[in-house]
């Protein structure tokens, strides 16, 4: 019954998320939104961790194999490859590297500079 | 025969977890990309799909049960940004800028390649939502136009090459900050990266399960933005 009952909460944002994403004049995914309200509820206290925990982690920690049959349309898509995979793949390739390094510079000197502004001020806030 | 198999949607599902868990099996005896078990699943089921003329509507009618999870997976990602958040009150100021700006200049990144390639807008909107969670990035290319089977299929190889370039990188560029590295693994590679994270040290394991819960937000809210932007420009 427990695991029951917090399949229901977990299905309960689901549903308003996607309500919600439906009647919004911007194109959000409902499946965000329905992430957002439980981040908020969850928060502010007005719904428990406990509700939601166990069927929550066990639904992200194996997020992957919902993935399956969304990967497996790909070969409703293979006309659309035949022309184009090599330069998808470069695009691919050029832009996850650019990220990965462009962020981690960005987020460790913005640290660096915040921690030895606050060290110079004498506040320990880290 | 194939009739008889495929006539019932138990089909789907049972293709479906028993790849996936065939997949997960091979990956522990030997660790290597193939064998990564969403990759794997899904490269056997399409073969076995082609090579039977099996239609993929057929596989679908059990496979939609499996996709249907997708939502309440990605809802329930709030609970670990729930338990995270310390992290980012912390250090919001760092990790939100680097986010932000992240999100932005890979953005601009595949505008210029796709322009340079002379893609549609079809394509972009396949490609935008690439560095972001299998979930939110479905959503986001369905909602601009692209092709969310093939956005799966880019974001899921994002991740294995987030997860085996991002350690080197970190060594040539000098990122030694593990809040940073963790960031980086989680904004640029999703769930895939944050597993290589995870082994890389706690700090960087916590910061880039955040980073994959706010990169989607973030993406969520640019895109749209960018999207109209270059509708303007170039179409």
């Amino acid at each position: 019954m427990r695991i029951i009952k917090q399949l229901f909460w977990i299905f309960v944002f689901s549903f308003a998320g996607e309500l919600i994403s439906s009647v919004l004049p911007i194109t959000v995914p409902g499946s965000v939104l329905g992430m957002v309200l439980l981040f908020f509820f969850l928060h502010f206290g007005w719904i428990k961790m406990e509700q939601v925990e166990e069927v929550g982690n066990w639904l992200t920690d194996n997020m992957a194999i919902f993935f399956v049959p969304a990967g497996v349309a790909l070969m409703t898509n293979f006309d659309v490859l035949a022309d184009t995979w090599w330069q998808i793949l470069i695009i691919m390739l050029v832009s996850t590297v650019f990220m990965m390094v462009f962020v981690g510079k960005v987020v460790q000197s913005v640290k660096q500079r915040t921690e030895k502004k606050a060290n110079q001020e004498g506040i320990h806030n880290d | 025969m194939i009739e008889l198999l495929t006539s019932t949607p138990m089909f789907g599902i049972v293709a479906s977890v028993g790849f996936y868990l065939l997949g997960v099996a091979f990956h522990r005896r030997w660790p290597i990309a193939i064998f990564t078990p969403l990759v794997f699943s899904i490269g056997v089921i399409i073969v076995l799909l082609l090579v039977f003329d099996i239609p993929y509507e057929t596989y679908n009618e059990g496979g939609q049960f499996i996709n249907l999870f997708v939502t309440p997976a990605t809802v329930a990602l709030a609970i670990r940004l729930e338990k995270n958040f310390d992290y980012l009150k912390n250090y919001y100021q760092s990790i939100l800028l680097g986010i932000f700006f992240g999100v932005l200049a890979h953005t601009i990144v595949i505008v210029l390649l796709a322009w340079l390639f002379q893609f549609n807008q079809e394509l972009f909107a396949t490609l935008i939502p690439k560095s972001i969670t299998t979930a939110i990035a479905v959503g986001v290319s369905e909602s601009l136009g692209g092709l969310p089977s093939l956005t799966v299929a880019i974001v899921v190889l994002t991740g294995i090459v987030g997860a085996i370039v991002g350690p080197p990188l970190f060594k040539l560029f000098q990122i030694t900050d593990p809040v940073a590295q963790g960031i980086a693994m989680g904004s640029s590679s999703h769930a895939m990266g944050t597993t290589k994270a995870i082994e890389l040290g706690e700090v960087q394991g916590a910061m880039s399960g955040l980073a994959i819960v706010v990169t989607g937000i973030v993406v969520v809210i640019i895109v749209p933005v960018a999207m109209a932007a270059v509708n303007a420009l170039f179409f």
